[in-house]
């Protein structure tokens, strides 16, 4: 299992355009209302730093994974502690993602289709490309659904220019101010804060000097994505009734009409977060799984996927409802994951081991 | 691994035939317009127009001697405490499934619009698969209901004759419907939804049925005023509708004419094509608010029934300075009249306020109903001809009659 640079580029930009787009932008628009382009190009540096991050701790140990270093790194209770809180994150965002992916279909596209008749076909999908290719397979997916995605989402604002008003950005700051700005930062920093899966990623690459570019840019170029589609939806709609929408970029794409003869086109929409979701989940899958191998020191990984997907399975179906998922997202994404597993740790990891280092020059 | 492979394809037949959501193209009624009106119960009534496919094709073959059978819809209307219980009770005489994918248009009629129109109106974005691009009307003294039934000589149905007599008369359009919920929801904007009614084709005459020269037509007669609570105040007629309209910036064509008193009674016309405004707020000392609104506008000559030399520049700016005139005065007086008769700001002037001054706007915008019809508006136009035809002067005056 080897990725290249460039496979880890479009890894890390098909990982998180989709649910960037569709899931941040209402959240963050509530708070920080006309200005919540700042928000986003704040959201954006931060989580180029993430992945900087990440990189750089992953990358002082390019054969081991986090399960690994993190014990090397912090002991081995420490380190336990450490993987189960990303554990924790990997096991609980899978159901989430399937659930979701499956409401959301069933509003726009099919609306009497039982859930478990997509969640199902989804993950037997992943199960598939986990035992076919494992990361690898994944990696390939995203280099092809990669460009698809940027084509969409570039011919959809393309599509959308005549409409904007660029009035509905004024007046800046003064509606707002730091602290709702802040606010708004924080739903798109906690997505793109994802990017620290590669402190797992960065062992399976024969490329290590390349990794950090890749996945650097990987990470920019799904921030610029970000940054237009918010840019697009405050232009065409303004930030008060986009606020109210669940989906305001999905009703940015139905609302275009050029000539009265491209119309209808949302499906478009539907079609870039299908493809960037099913690499995400693929992805949460596998780590999930080869990180409990690692954990529980079992060689083959791929015999995890068995007892873990009926789980996933389960646990999607167990979601009652729409409102449910957008409380994991504000409560434990926003409030737990951002700060203690993107931020937090990924500090904690690097500054004990620049002072182990320094201290192992020292003796 | 044969084994295994026809295990996987017969479990994927069971999951995959996707038995649920299938929809044929004839279980399925092309929606194409909605009408809103109140029935007499405190219960709404709503109105639907439903594409007849079978008679969609005469148009391009027959050029309009199909008579009565070629007509390409059929009107349905349904009550009930809200539109989802209406079109359950509809769907009782509908044999094939509403799908409203291509519902371009929603008209409400009068009563139903001065009723308010925020406690009935949210399905229209909720639902998935109705897109936010859309018309919206009010009907000036009739229903909804009414306005579905009207076919167009032109056009296959009253939907599609609205939106183009709309997209013609250079208003905003299919952005109705957007523009009208960015306006509910801002504090210096009141929103306003143009008005549609029926008249006959000729003007005075009492229209005839079906197939006669002079059948019943929708006209674009204005816009409606709203207040915050969406409730409709009164109308402005189609003129005021144009300023009001140039003034907000939509506006895309415009004729303005004028006639010369001094020079028996002759007249001219310019055709605007490049229309833009700019409201400007200013503070006086004592804080009070004043705006000033500049109108631009250049086009071609149409007409110009005088014996004006148009080859000379100074004829050309002697006309240019009329129709300024005129259009000062035109919209000074619309909006004058929407201060004093509705006191809404259906134009937008609070949110330059709020663009421009936010930390004063903060401390207006509470009070802007109150405010506004108080407030001094000054208009001031700029027209330019750019293009004065095919003559320099009129050919039908002589040389002797030319003004030079």
């Amino acid at each position: 299992m080897k990725l290249s640079g460039l496979q880890i580029f479009w890894l890390m930009f098909t990982f998180e355009t989709g649910n960037l787009i569709l899931l941040t932008i209402s959240p963050a628009i509530k708070e920080a209302k006309q200005d919540t382009w700042i928000a986003y190009l704040i959201a954006s540096l931060l989580g180029v730093l993430i992945v900087y991050v990440a990189t750089k701790i992953a990358l002082l140990y390019p054969h081991h994974t986090l399960i690994q270093f993190s014990k090397l790194i912090l002991g081995k209770g420490l380190g336990v502690v450490i993987v189960i809180t990303y554990l924790f994150q990997w096991y609980s965002v899978v159901p989430f993602i399937l659930r979701e992916s499956a409401d959301f279909l069933n509003t726009i596209l099919l609306p009497e289709t039982p859930s478990w008749a997509m969640v199902v076909p989804m993950v037997i999908l992943t199960i598939y490309i986990n035992l076919i290719g494992g990361i690898e397979g994944i990696a390939r997916c995203s280099e092809v659904f990669g460009p698809i995605v940027i084509l969409s989402i570039t011919l959809s604002i393309v599509l959308l220019f005549k409409d904007f008003n660029t009035l509905n950005l004024l007046p800046v700051f003064v509606d707002t101010g730091v602290l709702p700005i802040w606010k708004g930062t924080l739903s798109p920093l906690a997505f793109l804060g994802e990017s620290v899966i590669m402190l797992m990623l960065v062992s399976f690459t024969n490329e290590p000097e390349k990794v950090l570019k890749g996945a650097v840019w990987g990470i920019t170029l799904a921030a610029i994505m970000g940054n237009v589609a918010v840019l697009s939806v405050l232009l065409t709609f303004g930030h008060e009734i986009s606020a109210k929408m669940l989906h305001p970029a999905f009703d940015m794409v139905s609302y275009i009409s050029v000539m009265d003869f491209i119309q209808n086109v949302e499906i478009i929409a539907v079609l870039v977060w299908v493809l960037s979701v099913f690499i995400k989940l693929s992805l949460y899958f596998f780590l999930a799984c080869y990180g409990t191998a690692q954990l529980f020191k079992i060689i083959n990984w791929k015999r995890i996927v068995w007892v873990v997907s009926p789980l996933f399975v389960i646990l999607a179906l167990l979601i009652p409802n729409v409102s449910f998922d957008i409380s994991y997202t504000t409560k434990y994404w926003i409030h737990f994951a951002l700060p203690v597993n993107m931020i937090g740790i990924p500090l904690i990891l690097l500054i004990t081991s620049r002072i182990r280092k320094k201290f192992a020059c020292g003796q | 691994m044969k084994n295994k492979a026809i295990i996987g394809l017969s479990i994927s037949m069971l999951i995959l035939s996707g038995c649920w959501d299938r929809r044929e193209l004839n279980d399925r009624a092309i929606w194409l317009a909605t009408g809103w009106d109140v029935a007499e119960d405190g219960n709404i009534e709503i109105s639907g127009q439903i594409m007849i496919p079978a008679n969609l094709q005469t148009q391009s073959g027959g050029g309009g001697g199909g008579g009565g059978a070629g007509l390409g819809f059929f009107t349905i209307s349904a009550k009930g405490r809200n539109i989802s219980d209406a079109l359950q009770s509809m769907q009782e005489k509908l044999p094939r499934e509403a799908f409203f994918g291509q519902r371009r248009v929603t008209f409400f009629g009068e009563e139903f619009a001065k009723q308010g129109l925020k406690k009935e109106i949210d399905v229209n974005s909720r639902i998935p698969g109705i897109s936010l691009r859309g018309d919206i009307f009010v009907v000036k003294d009739g229903t909804a209901k009414e306005i579905l039934t009207k076919a167009n000589p032109l056009e296959k149905s009253p939907a599609l004759t609205s939106i183009k007599e709309h997209r013609q008369s250079g208003g905003r359009g299919d952005t109705s419907y957007v523009n009208f919920l960015i306006a509910s929801n801002r504090d210096g904007i009141r929103p306003s939804i143009p008005i549609i009614d029926v008249t006959s084709s000729l003007e005075g005459a009492k229209s005839g049925k079906d197939n006669s020269p002079n059948p019943e037509v929708l006209r674009l007669a204005g816009v409606g005023v709203f207040d915050r609570n969406l409730k409709m105040l009164g109308a402005l007629n189609t003129e005021e509708n144009r300023d009001l309209l140039w003034v907000m910036g939509f506006l895309k064509k415009m004729i303005i004419s004028i006639s010369q008193q001094d020079d028996n009674g002759s007249n001219a016309s310019i055709q605007l094509t490049k229309i833009s405004s700019k409201i400007e707020p200013m503070f006086t000392r004592n804080n009070e608010v004043r705006f000033t609104v500049s109108l631009k506008g250049e086009g071609r000559l149409e007409e110009n029934n005088s014996g004006l030399d148009l080859t000379d520049a100074k004829n050309l700016r002697l006309l240019e300075k009329k129709f300024e005139a005129e259009a000062q005065k035109r919209v000074q007086s619309t909006i004058t009249r929407v201060q004093e008769e509705y006191g809404m700001d259906i134009f937008g002037f609070g949110e330059t306020v709020h663009r421009n001054n936010p930390t004063k706007w903060k401390s207006l915008k509470s009070h802007w109903d109150e405010t506004f019809p108080e407030t001094e508006i000054i208009v001031k136009a700029n027209v330019k001809i750019k293009q004065i035809g095919m003559d320099g002067p009129s050919i039908l005056f002589r040389e002797s009659e030319l003004e030079k």
